[in-house]
């Protein structure tokens, strides 16, 4: 069993949707892990893959979307891929929970929140007046003011921030052994983002769970993650260190994201650097490397064969050319 | 002045709470809440100004009474030498043909029922301009956003975020007005999308001489694009100046939480620094004195009795507080407890004050 070292080990995972284009390959050959305790963060642009690797480890994928056969999804020793329906109720909310992006929508409007959480302790055979005083001490634990009296509020009477605080609180209800927060501050204000994370940041000392955490947000993912992965367009290009990424960022699309991030650039300037063209048509994909026709770098061997992924430093690789080149 | 587009003069804004809430009336003698109090401001020919603040600051009212979707009820607003406060619906439509607006998110401001050729035509004919040919202004339109020809048939849901973006840009660009008012331009967009719509904006106004409002959360943002910023909070200016002025010189600890509230893209600089604590408060129940001191990390006593003025702190530097920041060494000098702050309690004079996460309902 690897469980020991790894929560999460998503093995070559390779994910299609049927459409009546074509086939739309939307992951391929996808290899991460979440080590125990530490918070990985997944960054990219929209459409790179994110919310389909999210939803393929919680198996909560559209009915048209094939995995592809080779596939593994790894947790705490388990193959989420080969799962029943019973056993992944199991896994969901229990062993994996989350945390979605617009904390409005997540909510239910019509039930009180106290309802909604002692909801989540189903499977726990005991007294009501014991499920609640568990859900108002994780109200309190997330920074919810006056816990016990609030239970009979509903999502309404909150504003965004304290909806978030909710919906983490909710999530961490049967403590879980892995977090995913799907883009979990983008329907936020800057500064209620920042206490979010500072929230995220002291719960995961508390209650020793792994996270995943999505974001397009570089700054965020600088200050929370331990681990960074980044995908564009259905591939990991690169995954490293956190201070290794941001400081010796490898691959084009990784320093280019880097560079476009208007928190970073310090003077003011009109012409703001931008990444050009698009990302590729995932039904019809390019032969060679599949950021290789926006990429400034672009060398022979590009347009011939898909790189693989090469080793910079022990923690840290990238899939590109230039890094097997030495260029 | 002349050279001004906009003249806004201490205006008002009020909604009426009666009939909303009713146990809070009860309790309220004056069945009104003031989204934007005694703003003034101006923005000049080919300039750009940027409106900052958390949402329920007032900023997005603020635009909207400009170009006549809530009514203002004090103050005025001088636009390209007309009073715009008190106008009647009718007449703003006049008005609309020279100030256009962008709305905040990209896809849901589009109808999903019109494709983009109709949806950037719509101006033409709501405004009934004979004009000609609309599918020939449709492509310049298109032309000048940077989209393709290929989408004049596309509908919403077929469209990138960014792609949206253009279209409202073109749309807001369809009647060639002189001011545009942009609430929230890049937010929901991917960060390298993000700095192409401002280059297109930046562009679009070198190129046809327009003047922008920009409405946003972002600072980063109009940092880029603003020549002139003000930040407000319930409703008020708490800050203005010129937007260099500003970042390198913020006065208000609420202009300095917004800066320390954005995170930076380098692990090594993960923050232990100021971090604004608890939300912004009701309209309903606005605190005493200087109605920031609820959150304010350097709250002292007369802070909670006497509201500051809004003073010039530096030519042409606006701030209302009683103990700006005259320089940003000021701020750094501050005790440490005073920035992490959970649940910091500063004590002043041997009275205690309770700063922040105090419960708030609303």
């Amino acid at each position: 069993m690897s469980g020991n070292e790894h929560v999460l080990d998503v093995r070559d995972l390779s994910v299609s949707f049927r459409t009546a284009r074509g086939k739309v390959r939307a992951l391929r050959h996808v290899d991460i892990n979440v080590p125990r305790n530490k918070i990985v963060g997944i960054v990219g642009e929209s459409g790179c893959g994110k919310s389909t690797l999210i939803n393929t480890v919680l198996r909560l994928l559209a009915p048209n979307a094939v995995i592809e056969d080779g596939s593994e999804v790894i947790f705490q020793g388990d193959d989420v891929l080969k799962m029943s329906n019973s056993q992944l109720t199991d896994l969901r909310g229990q062993r994996i929970s989350m945390v979605f992006q617009d904390p409005m929508t997540a909510l239910n409007p019509v039930i009180s929140i106290g309802t909604q959480m002692t909801d989540i302790l189903y499977r726990q055979k005991i007294p009501m007046a014991q499920k609640r005083k568990r859900a108002a001490d994780m109200l309190a634990q997330v920074g919810i003011p006056d816990a016990v009296r609030r239970l009979d509020d509903h999502p309404h009477q909150f504003s965004g921030g304290m909806r978030q605080r909710i919906c983490i609180a909710m999530a961490l209800m049967m403590n879980p052994s892995l977090l995913i927060a799907d883009e979990p501050t983008t329907a936020l204000d800057v500064t209620l983002e920042a206490q979010i994370i500072h929230l995220m940041k002291e719960l995961r000392e508390e209650f020793e769970c792994s996270m995943l955490f999505v974001s397009h947000n570089l700054g965020l993912i600088a200050e929370l993650c331990d681990e960074v992965i980044v995908m564009y367009a259905g591939e990991v290009v690169e995954q490293g260190e956190v201070h290794d990424l941001f400081h010796r960022a490898q691959h084009p699309y990784t320093r280019m994201l880097l560079e476009c991030d208007p928190a970073r650039i310090e003077e003011t300037r009109q012409e703001l650097p931008t990444i050009s063209g698009s990302v590729p048509d995932l039904i019809d994909l390019p032969k060679g490397c599949i950021f290789s026709p926006r990429c400034p770098h672009r060398y022979e061997p590009c347009n011939e064969s898909p790189p693989d992924h090469y080793a910079v430093s022990d923690q840290h690789s990238a899939r590109c050319f230039l890094v097997r080149d030495g260029r | 002045m002349a050279d001004n587009i906009i003249t806004v003069k201490d205006l008002r804004v009020r909604f009426r709470t009666a009939g909303l809430v009713k146990s809070l009336i009860k309790r309220i003698d004056d069945p009104f809440i003031d989204a934007v109090m005694k703003v003034s401001f101006s923005l000049g020919r080919g300039e750009t100004f940027g409106l900052v603040g958390e949402s329920g600051s007032g900023k997005t009212t603020l635009g909207r009474a400009i170009i006549g979707l809530v009514k203002a009820q004090e103050g005025s607003i001088e636009f390209n030498g007309k009073e715009l406060v008190g106008l009647k619906d009718g007449q703003f439509r006049d008005i609309r043909r020279n100030i256009a607006m962008m709305f905040q998110d990209p896809v849901a401001s589009l109808s999903p029922r019109k494709n983009v050729r109709a949806s950037i035509t719509e101006p033409f004919r709501i405004h009934n301009m004979g004009v000609a040919n609309l599918g020939e202004e449709a492509r310049r339109l298109l032309d000048l956003v940077g989209l393709h020809q290929g989408f004049m048939a596309a509908y919403p849901h077929q469209l990138s975020g960014g792609q949206a973006r253009r279209v409202g840009v073109a749309r807001a660009l369809a009647l060639e007005p002189k001011l545009i008012i942009a609430d929230e331009p890049t937010a929901g967009l991917d960060v390298s999308v993000q700095g192409e719509i401002l280059n297109l904006m930046n562009r679009l106004q070198r190129e046809l001489g327009l003047s922008y409002l920009i409405i946003t959360h972002n600072l980063p943002v109009v940092r880029h694009v603003s020549d002139k910023l003000a930040i407000m909070y319930l409703g008020r200016f708490v800050e203005q100046g010129s937007t260099k002025e500003i970042f390198e010189r913020p006065a208000h600890p609420y202009t300095l939480g917004l800066l320390a509230a954005v995170p930076e893209p380098d692990p090594d600089k993960r923050r232990d620094k100021l971090e604004l604590q608890g939300e912004i408060p009701s309209l309903m129940r606005r605190p005493s004195g200087c109605e920031f001191h609820t959150r304010c990390p350097f709250v002292q006593k007369k802070c909670l009795e006497v509201a500051p003025k809004y003073e010039e702190v530096a030519p042409g530097h606006w701030a209302s507080c009683h103990f700006p920041f005259p320089d940003p060494a000021n701020a750094k000098a501050v005790p440490k407890g005073a920035m992490t702050g959970d649940g910091y309690i500063p004590h002043v004079d041997g009275h205690t004050i309770e700063a922040g996460n105090k419960r708030q309902r609303f």
